[in-house]
């Protein structure tokens, strides 16, 4: 498929989905009230509504929807594996830890903006343990590696804390914490979060090119001229604060990162480069559609989007099972 | 014009000294054969002469400017490299692979050039692959696919071809296909320097062949002169019988021959 037709369908689908989760929620406001709320309109209520509830929720789903696909793509593409994703450097895991330590410590329930920024403070320890580790000079295994010892331990932690919670209630919060939402985020949350998410995506399409050459293995894409260790720099970091800063504000939500670049990559004619731009537009509609899905299907039971996203995700292992199982005999 | 020369070229990996004090120089224009048994050093020399390993000791020189002192850049636009692992990760089309080459020459997020388009023709064409442009890469034939990734290196356009085991694992026709191609890329000015197992192939095209034995050099010189019995027996543990026919020399490994025992 041509690539410009591909990334003005999936931008037009994106826009949609952003649309749709404006006019989408439990307060029941018509379609034409609604937008003209968005840019300040005669009813109070309504205003509240769509400018404090409903557009920092969409802006925050759409960021960390397009955060995820794309930083799949660069991982998938950066480790040669089409099974890589966010978590694979344990950034994801980290973050939550973070996360769990401000709930189970107290200070989130005191003043809620200490969650995000605990999280966010994981996710950048987590940055530099991988550096630490895999040294300087890392290749893909050693990297893949250091994340993997990164995640079992922020997993465990996090385990711990549920396993020793005071009380009911706080393992509760840190499980609920953990399956990801959108719901009642604020415009503190896309300040907090924005920034990060943005700053990290430059990283990563700055290493769009070096994606390609990479196709054919380091060493060939150092004698292309590409240069490794920034290539490197660039991923790691890129991924670690973008991933950290969605994980922050809306916990972990797993899968994105991993279909949204497989189910393109044929459409892109396979190219590293190019599958950047159209994982991130169908990342941010994915989740966009997601949590509009979560408000029309049981708008009163709340089911969190790391549920719907996981939901959606085993189904297309078992479709991927069996293709793969077509494609051997 | 030496186009390369590593003086005392020491590489350590790991623990184990692999290469100890190589001296080797390389003209321009020329195709000079690395040979050598399994484990020799052959790949690792390549390696170290792109700056892909980290050197222990002596130096690298391209084209008079030592390695160290270029950028990535540079390097790219005076030597290639076709490894011996032919994997590659996805499954672009052949057109696309074959860009790659050109991917550092241009500036970031800008597309190719007409210099870099031509370019990219031109090693299709000289590679024979412009009938498969289209295809994914991962649907070829083992020979195609070397002959694509050859094209992209030759898309390199750079002085210096540097190609570990470009022949093997292709068949006879293959093979000379190549290493005709390499001829013809030489006789245009480019130099060539391959690691090779066949020892008929690198008699027939090679203008001067260096042999490699752990780590050091056993013999350098005119094909001729490197591949001699003594030298064979001495590397790799083997005879080899030698013959002429019009197009030059045949060379075939054999087993030492033994002298059959005597029955009482």
């Amino acid at each position: 498929m041509n690539n410009t037709l591909l990334n003005t369908a999936l931008a037009i689908v994106l826009i949609t989905a952003f649309v749709a989760s404006l006019v989408t929620g439990p307060a029941a406001i018509p379609l034409s009230q609604s937008f003209e709320a968005l840019f300040g309109g005669a009813n109070e209520a309504a205003v509240l509504v769509m400018q404090e509830i409903r557009l920092p929720r969409a802006i925050l789903g759409l960021l960390i929807g397009a955060t995820l696909g794309l930083t799949g793509a660069v991982l998938q593409g950066y480790l040669r594996n089409p099974l890589a994703d966010p978590g694979i450097l344990g950034i994801s895991s980290a973050a939550a830890l973070g996360a769990v330590i401000a709930i189970y410590s107290g200070l989130a329930a005191m003043l809620p903006i200490t969650l995000p920024v605990a999280a966010m403070a994981g996710a950048l320890l987590a940055v530099f343990l991988i550096h630490r580790l895999a040294g300087r000079h890392a290749g893909t295994i050693t990297l893949i590696l250091a994340g993997l010892a990164i995640s079992t331990l922020g997993g465990a932690l996090t385990t711990l804390a549920l396993n020793l919670s005071p009380n009911p209630y706080a393992a509760l919060e840190i499980v609920f914490w953990m399956l990801g939402s959108l719901t009642d985020r604020s415009w503190l949350h896309v300040t907090l979060a924005a920034p990060f998410m943005i700053a990290g995506w430059f990283m990563l399409f700055a290493a769009a090119r070096a994606l390609d050459a990479l196709t054919l293995g380091s060493d060939v894409a150092a004698t292309i001229g590409i240069d490794l260790a920034r290539t490197r720099t660039l991923i790691v970091i890129g991924a670690a604060i973008s991933v950290g800063a969605a994980t922050a504000v809306a916990g972990a939500i797993g899968f994105v990162g991993l279909v949204v670049p497989h189910v393109l990559r044929p459409l892109v004619g396979h190219q590293p480069s190019r599958l950047l731009p159209a994982s991130a537009l169908a990342g941010g509609a994915l989740i966009l559609a997601a949590d509009v899905a979560v408000r029309v299907i049981a708008p009163a039971r709340d089911i969190k989007l790391g549920v719907r996203t996981a939901l959606i995700g085993a189904p297309f292992f078992v479709w991927l099972v069996f293709k793969t199982r077509r494609e051997l005999v | 014009m030496i186009a390369l020369a590593t003086e005392n070229l020491c590489v350590t990996l790991g623990r184990r000294q692999i290469l100890h004090g190589i001296n080797l120089r390389v003209f321009g224009g020329e195709i000079v054969g690395i040979l050598g048994p399994n484990g020799a050093g052959k790949s690792t020399w390549l390696k170290a002469v792109l700056g892909l390993v980290p050197l222990s000791g002596g130096s690298v020189t391209l084209s008079g400017t030592s390695l160290s002192d270029l950028s990535a850049e540079a390097r790219a636009r005076m030597v290639s490299y076709v490894p011996q692992d032919r994997e590659v990760a996805w499954s672009l089309t052949v057109e696309a692979i074959v860009s790659l080459g050109r991917l550092a020459l241009r500036p970031a997020f800008a597309g190719p050039s007409t210099a870099d388009s031509a370019a990219i023709e031109q090693a299709m064409a000289d590679a024979d692959v412009l009938r498969l442009r289209g295809r994914p890469i991962t649907e070829l034939s083992g020979g195609e696919r070397a002959r694509v990734l050859i094209a992209r290196a030759l898309a390199q356009d750079a002085v210096v071809l540097l190609a570990d085991e470009p022949a093997s694992g292709l068949d006879p026709a293959h093979q000379l296909a190549l290493l005709a191609l390499l001829r013809k890329k030489a006789a245009a000015g480019s130099t060539v320097v391959l690691t090779i197992h066949e020892l008929h192939l690198a008699a027939r095209w090679c203008d001067r062949l260096i042999l490699l034995h752990d780590g050091r050099v056993a013999a350098a010189g005119l094909p001729g002169d490197v591949l001699t019995r003594d030298n064979m027996l001495n590397v790799y543990g083997c005879d080899i019988y030698t013959a002429n026919s019009p197009q030059g020399p045949v060379i075939i490994p054999l087993p030492i021959s033994r002298p059959e025992p005597v029955k009482p």
